[in-house]
């Protein structure tokens, strides 16, 4: 059977076992970023609850009260009766039901009005119960600006109905687009419907799926809000709110995507699509066709589009201008106030609907607006540009595993709801960004640059077990993710000691859950990744895969694809580590698409060190489509690159070399991702140039040179093998052989286990010591290597280049 | 690995060694053994197609046992072979069922067909469409999962139970479910699209 098939197998029926309000969330945490299988169980959810509500008899109250329809029936055409009102045309249908134009048929009052029927056999029970519950709430909101609910009730057939007045209007972005309305009159708009949000707001009620088909604008330019009939009550009488799978995921927040808490935040974001949509045309998250995508990005928390960038010259016809002028009119402010709505973190947006009023409000008099460009978050991010930690150009996946770990972890949680510790542990959150942007509202601000995120995170440190005391494995939890953002931003050795304290408080705790200690392991051995201390780091590993093969078999290929990395690094044998790594591909796991190519690089990049350029070259290519996507590549696609770039090296193909690397350089610098170095790049590349015979290597190298303190072994040699070939070409030739020879032996004596790193640094010594006329030594050189290639490739690959260069220089 | 495979078409009435060979994959098989059950298959399938409900009146699983003591003239030697000639009177349902369904299309008459006979899909048959559908997503689940689909086509043409299915297939009970409540979802998913 095809393993994707049968993973969403095992989703499918555990999901079934979870509760159905908390599903959602619960297969979010599963399937971390592989949207495709969780849309697939998704769907298959979806389609298990129409099958039985589809095959179902109704519910035995609406039964009662039934003229007795059979199950399944289709929703009353037009002319029907329902209840008091008579049908007249069909307005429209949606997924949940009809809306019919409709009259009373009893004559008390003369009123058309619209009339939406409810398939109650596929919202199901919890649907119709709480429709109950709401409905009354929802009749005192009267609004201008919101459309009046003036009944409802449950028809023959069993379905809920609900009486509005009837609008006539257009949807507000046809209605935009009808008239080609210039910015100003879409801002008028926008802040109607901001009114009426705000209104509801205020009477405790969240929309919870503002969208323009809920947008009615009427010809006189009136707005009016549909569809508070699918809103939720903020405070339910239990505390518990219900989540029904109603959402439109193209205006849905980050939060709702993920099956949690609806707020009026939630609001706030969608409010942000909408306007964002009004002004450019264009979905903030890319391509609105294909959602699929961009909700994966909303999900990842990535930034949306700048909106001047968005526009097109059609977009900018539609409102009446030109594409040039367009921009300049969305660009600064404007934009500012869009961006703030769109924050991925709900602590980030506007607090309240009436914010974002204001500061329009405040705009359109041209005043300076509140929101700013630099959120906190957006300065720590700037921060961690300017302080990257000098880590080993490879150290990549580690963190791109732990990270997800982290994200899957804390949403499990919440997801798990276990009510009071995931309130504890948001209220955490909350505070700690709160004080982050009360920070800015402090006198400090505008010494913009003396604020350090680290500052922001030592204060939650410093608060956390005090405020989690009567909860250690919520606060061993956390300790983890603070632990992973230290590392993350450069601050390791406070990771680590976040870490370690998460264990042990971990340990206070009977019958926590299996899944934190791994996962803390895994972090530990992220922040000691980062401080090059490998051995270390390979240790946690191993630990936290056997925790994981006890505890969380979900997290067991991650688990054991990092400690295959550690192992190479800390100079562990290549074969021992590539059997890992095959180890880890058997286990399917959450994102595999993405875990495949990732771990088929690194496969690659060892078929390539143990002699099989081939074989390697293979792999690399198989994971490459997949990391480079269709727009913007993955941000592992770099360590694809390096490895196809030292294959090119070996067959001497420099140029190429050349090409690649600066490839990857330029994505690592562009992107700024704290965790991978430029200067180890920058070093690699100049050796390649250097052997193209590009002289400019030189001053390449001494660019760097001096910010580089290598630690670990293994950087310690690369550093001094590139220094090594680019002095060779273009510096100093005694410098060249101090730098090799210093490289050989601490290959000899740290990486003994990785004899090839020596095949390539002899090659290089032998061709310097040719070059310079010490034939002898050359020669010694070339034996040496011989015999490191004997160790590293075994007799398999005769026609390895290197190994044909060191031989025909012995003949 | 079954000496009959080699042997091309069987004479006679020689059901059992025809059954080995179609579950071995020889899909000529299915024809010859189509030609043999057709009439008494046929009568059977008719009951679906005037829109009778046969779950009352008639057990298909006795039906086809019968059939099979008709054909065959012995006991059904090994669950294998029962479990092929289960398998293969759904097949042959379905085959018929869908091929009368195609011509009444063809002469532009309603297609009046009762599916299903089990209660765990009853929306299914509601539709004129859904015959053809039905055929078409069951061979798109056999590509990706053939035991769910097996079940499927037993319940869904045969009208057996899922206790008389798991006999049949060998399974047990549970598993049956099991895989019911994904295949029905798959179906739904197929058949009824959201929106």
């Amino acid at each position: 059977m095809d393993p994707l098939w049968q993973r969403v197998e095992e989703l499918f029926y555990s999901a079934l076992e979870q509760p159905e309000s908390e599903r959602e969330a619960w297969l979010v945490s599963q399937t971390g970023y592989d949207p495709a299988v969780r849309e697939e169980v998704r769907s298959l959810l979806a389609a298990d609850r129409r099958n039985s509500a589809l095959g179902a008899p109704a519910p035995a109250a609406e039964r009662d009260a039934a003229a007795t329809d059979g199950p399944g029936v289709e929703l009353p055409g037009p002319g029907q009766r329902i209840g008091p009102y008579l049908t007249e045309r069909l307005l429209g249908s949606g997924g949940m039901g009809k809306v019919y134009l409709a009259r009373r048929a009893d004559g008390q009052f003369d009123q058309t009005v619209a009339l939406k029927v409810m398939a109650a056999h596929l919202a199901g029970e919890e649907f119709v119960r709480g429709f109950r519950n709401e409905r009354q709430l929802l009749a005192a909101l009267a609004h201008p600006n919101i459309t009046r609910l003036l009944d409802g009730g449950v028809a023959s057939s069993g379905d809920p109905y609900l009486v509005m007045e009837y609008i006539e209007g257009r949807p507000l972005d046809q209605y935009c687009a009808q008239r080609k309305l210039p910015v100003e009159a879409r801002i008028r708009l926008f802040l109607q419907i901001c009114d009426a949000v705000e209104f509801a707001h205020r009477n405790l009620i969240v929309h919870g799926d503002l969208k323009p088909a809920n947008v009615l604008v009427t010809a006189d330019g009136a707005v009016k809000l549909l569809d508070f009939g699918t809103a939720k009550l903020l405070r339910d009488p239990d505390g518990k709110v219900t989540q029904f799978a109603l959402l439109t995921p193209r205006y849905a927040s980050p939060e709702q995507l993920r099956g949690e808490l609806v707020n009026t935040l939630s609001d706030v974001f969608s409010l942000g699509v909408i306007l964002y949509e009004m002004l450019t045309g264009a979905w903030p998250f890319g391509d609105p066709k294909s959602t699929a995508d961009g909700v994966d990005r909303v999900l990842r928390g990535r930034e949306a589009t700048a909106p001047a960038q968005a526009v097109s010259e059609d977009a900018a016809a539609e409102r009446s201008t030109s594409r040039l002028r367009l921009r300049r009119q969305i660009e600064g402010d404007l934009s500012t106030i869009v961006l703030k709505m769109l924050e991925g973190e709900p602590a980030h947006r506007y607090g309240s609907v009436r914010e974002v009023k204001e500061d329009l409000q405040r705009f359109r008099q041209g005043r300076p607006v509140h929101a700013r460009p630099h959120s906190a978050w957006y300065a720590a991010r700037k921060f961690v540009a300017r302080n990257r930690l000098a880590v080993s150009a490879t150290a990549l996946s580690v963190v791109a595993l732990v990270s997800l770990t982290i994200v899957s972890v804390y949403e499990s949680a919440q997801a798990r709801a276990q009510a009071v510790r995931a309130e504890r542990v948001s209220q955490f959150a909350e505070y700690t960004f709160l004080s982050a942007t009360s920070f800015w509202d402090s006198p400090l601000r505008g010494k913009r640059d003396a604020i350090q995120f680290t500052d922001i995170l030592d204060n939650a440190a410093e608060r956390l077990g005090k405020d989690l005391r009567d909860d250690p494995e919520a606060e061993a939890k956390l300790r983890g993710t603070l632990g992973g953002t230290y590392s993350m931003l450069g601050e390791p050795a406070k990771g680590e000691r976040q870490v370690l304290l998460g264990i042990r408080t971990l340990r206070r705790v009977r019958n926590a859950s299996p899944r934190i200690e791994p996962m803390l392991y895994q972090i530990l051995c992220g922040a000691l990744n980062f401080q090059g201390r490998f051995a270390e780091g390979l240790a946690a590993c191993r630990q936290s895969v056997a925790l994981c093969r006890v505890g969380d078999r979900d997290r067991l290929d991650g688990a054991m694809h990092d400690t295959a990395y550690m192992a190479v690094n800390a100079g562990e044998p290549l074969p021992e580590a590539e059997k890992m790594y095959r180890d880890a591909l058997r286990i399917p796991g959450p994102g595999w698409a993405r875990f495949i190519s990732i771990t088929d690089s690194r496969l690659g990049m060892l078929r390539l060190r143990q002699g099989d350029l081939e074989g390697g070259e293979r792999l690399l290519r198989e994971a490459e489509p997949f990391l480079r996507g269709k727009g913007e590549p993955l941000i592992e696609i770099v360590p694809v690159l390096y490895a196809r770039a030292f294959a090119e090296d070996v067959r001497g193909r420099y140029p190429e070399a050349v090409r690649l690397m600066s490839e990857a350089l330029d994505l690592v610098t562009r992107r700024r991702v704290a965790f991978m170095e430029p200067d180890n790049l920058t070093l690699q590349l100049a050796a390649y140039e250097a052997l193209a015979g590009n002289p400019e290597a030189l001053s390449r190298l001494r660019g760097v040179e001096g910010r580089l303190t290598p630690v670990a072994a293994v950087d310690r040699i690369k550093h001094d093998l590139y220094a090594g070939i680019v002095e060779a070409r273009c510096g100093s030739k005694a410098a060249a052989e101090r730098h090799l020879r210093s490289a050989l032996a601490t290959q000899e004596k740290e990486m003994s286990r990785q004899p090839d790193i020596s095949v390539e640094i002899s090659v290089r010594l032998m061709e310097l010591l040719r070059a310079s006329g010490r034939e002898s030594e050359a020669a010694q050189a070339a034996r040496q290597g011989l015999l490191a290639a004997q160790r590293a490739y075994g007799s398999y690959f005769p026609e390895h280049p290197f190994v044909v260069e060191m031989r025909k220089s012995l003949r | 690995m079954d000496a009959g495979t080699d042997k091309g078409p069987v004479a006679g009435g020689d059901i059992t060694q025809l059954l080995r060979q179609w579950g071995d994959g020889r899909d000529e098989a299915f024809r010859e053994l189509l030609s043999l059950a057709y009439d008494r298959l046929r009568l059977m399938a008719s009951a679906h197609m005037r829109s009778e409900r046969p779950d009352h009146t008639l057990q298909p699983t006795a039906l086809v046992a019968e059939l099979y003591l008709r054909l065959a003239g012995a006991k059904l030697a090994s669950w294998q072979d029962r479990e092929h000639f289960y398998s293969f009177c759904a097949r042959a349902m379905r085959w018929i069922l869908t091929d009368h369904a195609k011509a009444r299309c063809r002469e532009k008459r309603r297609v009046e067909l009762r599916l299903p006979l089990t209660e765990d899909i009853r929306w299914l048959g509601e539709r004129e469409q859904d015959t053809f559908d039905l055929d078409r997503s069951l061979s798109r689940l056999e590509e990706i999962d053939p035991r769910k689909a097996k079940i499927l086509e037993l319940r869904v043409y045969l009208g057996c139970t899922a206790t008389e299915a798991a006999g049949i297939l060998n399974l047990s009970k549970a598993t049956v479910d099991r895989d019911m409540r994904l295949a029905c979802a798959w179906l739904c998913r197929e058949l009824r699209p959201e929106r």
